[in-house]
């Protein structure tokens, strides 16, 4: 799986175009990042990759490069 | 609306069938998707509000009353466990106006402390929560007399947060009885509030799984209970309960006969030959025919299509043992080797209803593509692979979905037959008597930047009901919008069962004392029923208003258009040039008496 395809999904919960977002998004400095969205998020990742993410990991996912890091300690390539 | 045959779909897992359609993979990832993807704009307002956190729950709900076709502009999350406050003021409860309310509510968060009290043994807890439910059910009642749209409100489960699992044998039989009271006094008082509809969270929970229905970390994280999946599940059978409420269930079912009503082909087969009565494959069969006069018995009209020889057919329905329909249950038949379409138009006719009233079941995927293609209103439901699913794909559509069923549902079957009159007189009775019983009111309105992107899509993909076929883009509508030499009229219409939305698109430019359209459509789904004259007849009183004395319209026949041919002519209007059709305004004829016209400044 490419890179973008992270980005992607993000894109898509966030309804945000790809290009604005980076390893450094975070709900601090994303508005449409807000509490809703983390839930869509949490949903939208174990839907698309198949994996059951522990509270622990929920809490510490505030940026697509936590996200990404997360998703590769549960074997998933990202 | 392409998920209707799909939600026939049956999934067969290690041997068990499941129950929802919701189950197919990928349905909550296409209910998150439609509810992504927005809505152009008009539409039904949702609040919903919780004992427990519903913020995750609305895209559910949004997106699954879009997956059904149903216009939702948003689902709004009320504020947290605040039922009462949304009841005595749900606008500012939800921050804006709301067509339907709904209200969610799990006894152990209602009443935490008399419950934790309950649970340890106080009797005096117990009568507490139940004095709640009446207090609640009086909240209800207010909101009842002071919100004019639909309001629905759910039955709550038995207990099972984390301070009482079910699975603890101690307290879960003192849980289960206070459970059963609550529920028993809860539906009592609902009783006498009119126009509330109940959602039974409790059978829908229990069905689906107690325990596989939550999610404890989502419940700890975010105090939502409810694992993903069943969001989509409760997001989609309140879109169920409201779209029952909306939209009429579909008025007949078309059937097939072959591998449909029984098993086998009776022209190959022969009479003995077919699969049909007590023994598998046939017990399927029979158990689908069963379902079938179920939907009859509610008013549901039965009809065949079926490609063979009639008297064969009938051979069947007469002397087969295993028929549990029969002759008297069928209110139309077109037994041929025409195509299946031309059959289902012919049924709609002969019966008096729409092509989109008409619910078609095949085992055939060339017929029912073949029906897709021509008659995309039909709501077309196959005979699934694994047979034994047959029987409850009536159910599984939701097509027939209906809240109540009154004595004129149960006796259409046979009040069909009685009236099979077939004079055009006949029909234009009925057809007068039906139109004025929709109830149809008509709005024109000047459009506004918040139509913008509706009526250029009505612009750009309306074939049949459009005078001139003259396409435009958003930024050329917009344009217009703004310019004081044009007009852009939109035309949103409604009947008893719901709202069509915006529907039609009128486009003029002044000139001189006439006003020059260069666009009038309609939706096909707002025709045959005299909206476009009504259209007509509201652009001549916005007309007249500003003082104009003519009217022009570009009138551009096309193969997809041919049969507005007569409309300009009805109109009174004449031929000018190969474009342009002319009228003057007083020969403009009033609104059709069945609708009433609403002409506002601003929509």
């Amino acid at each position: 799986m490419s890179e973008d395809d992270l980005l992607v999904l993000f894109s898509e919960v966030l309804g945000l175009p790809t290009h604005s977002l980076s390893e450094a998004s975070s709900p601090e400095n994303t508005q449409k990042w807000d509490s809703l969205a983390s839930m869509m998020l949490v949903a939208a990742i174990e839907d698309k990759y198949d994996v059951t993410l522990s509270t622990k990991d929920i809490m510490v996912m505030r940026s697509i490069a936590v996200v990404r890091e997360v998703l590769r300690r549960k074997g998933v390539a990202v | 609306m392409g998920s209707q045959d799909d939600s026939a779909f049956r999934l067969a897992r290690g041997g068990m069938l499941v129950t929802f359609s919701t189950e197919r993979p990928g349905f909550a990832q296409a209910a998150r998707k439609a509810w992504r993807d927005g809505c152009d704009g008009g539409g039904l307002r949702l609040g919903v509000g919780g004992s427990f956190s519903v913020e995750a729950l609305c895209p559910y709900i949004g997106g699954a009353l879009r997956l059904k076709g149903i216009l939702c502009q948003t689902v709004l999350p009320g504020p947290f466990n605040q039922l009462f406050q949304i009841c005595q003021a749900p606008q500012a409860a939800f921050g804006g106006g709301v067509d339907v309310v709904g209200l969610l509510f799990r006894i152990e968060d209602l009443f935490p402390g008399d419950f934790q009290a309950y649970i340890s043994g106080d009797e005096e807890a117990r009568l507490r929560i139940l004095r709640g439910a009446s207090e609640l059910a009086g909240a209800v009642r207010l909101l009842r007399n002071s919100h004019a749209g639909a309001v629905i409100v759910s039955v709550p489960p038995c207990p099972a947060s984390p301070a009482c699992d079910l699975r603890d044998l101690v307290h879960s039989a003192r849980v289960a009885r206070l459970h059963r009271h609550f529920v028993e006094q809860w539906l009592s008082e609902l009783q006498g509030i009119p126009e509330t509809f109940l959602l039974d969270l409790d059978s829908l929970q229990r069905t689906y799984g107690d325990v596989r229905s939550r999610d404890a970390r989502k419940w700890f994280l975010y105090r939502q209970p409810y694992a993903e999946d069943f969001l989509a599940l409760l997001g989609a059978e309140i879109g169920r309960l409201y779209s029952a409420l909306r939209m009429p269930p579909r008025k007949c079912v078309v059937l097939d006969c072959d591998n449909t009503l029984w098993g086998g082909v009776v022209g190959e087969d022969g009479l003995g030959g077919i699969q049909l009565g007590n023994e598998f494959p046939g017990n399927v069969y029979r158990e689908f025919q069963r379902k079938l006069l179920d939907l009859h018995a509610q008013g549901v009209l039965l009809a065949l299509a079926s490609k063979n020889n009639e008297k064969d057919v009938w051979e069947v329905f007469d002397k087969h043992d295993g028929m549990l329909l029969r002759r008297e249950h069928v209110s139309a038949w077109k037994i041929n080797w025409r195509p299946k379409a031309d059959n289902l138009r012919a049924i709609a006719a002969d019966l008096g209803i729409g092509t989109d009233s008409l619910a078609f079941i095949d085992d055939s995927p060339f017929e029912l593509e073949e029906v897709r293609l021509t008659l995309p209103e039909v709501a077309c439901l196959a005979v699934p692979e694994e047979i034994t699913g047959l029987p409850e794909i009536l159910a599984l559509s939701q097509l027939f979905d209906r809240l109540a069923v009154t004595e004129e549902d149960r006796s259409r079957g046979s009040l069909q037959k009685q009236a099979a009159r077939r004079t055009q007189e006949a029909m234009v009775v009925g057809r007068e008597e039906f139109l004025k019983s929709l109830q149809l009111v008509v709005e024109i309105f000047p459009a506004t930047e918040a139509h913008v992107h509706r009526v250029a899509q009505l612009i750009n993909k309306t074939n049949q009901f459009n005078l001139s076929g003259f396409r435009q883009d958003q930024v050329e509508v917009a344009g217009r919008l703004r310019s004081s030499r044009h007009r852009i009229y939109a035309l949103q219409a409604a009947d008893r069962f719901g709202d069509y939305g915006l529907v039609g698109v009128a486009c003029a430019t002044r000139n001189g004392d006439a006003l020059l359209y260069d666009t009038f459509l309609l939706s096909c789904r707002a025709l045959g029923r005299g909206i476009e004259h009504a259209f007509m007849a509201g652009l001549r009183d916005m007309a007249r208003k500003e003082a104009a004395r003519r009217m022009q319209v570009v009138f551009k026949l096309t193969t997809q258009n041919a049969a507005t041919a007569s409309f300009l002519p009805s109109c009174n209007f004449r031929q000018l040039d190969s474009e342009w059709w002319a009228t003057d305004i007083e020969s403009v004829p009033a609104c059709p008496g069945h609708i009433r016209l609403v002409l506002t400044r601003q929509a």
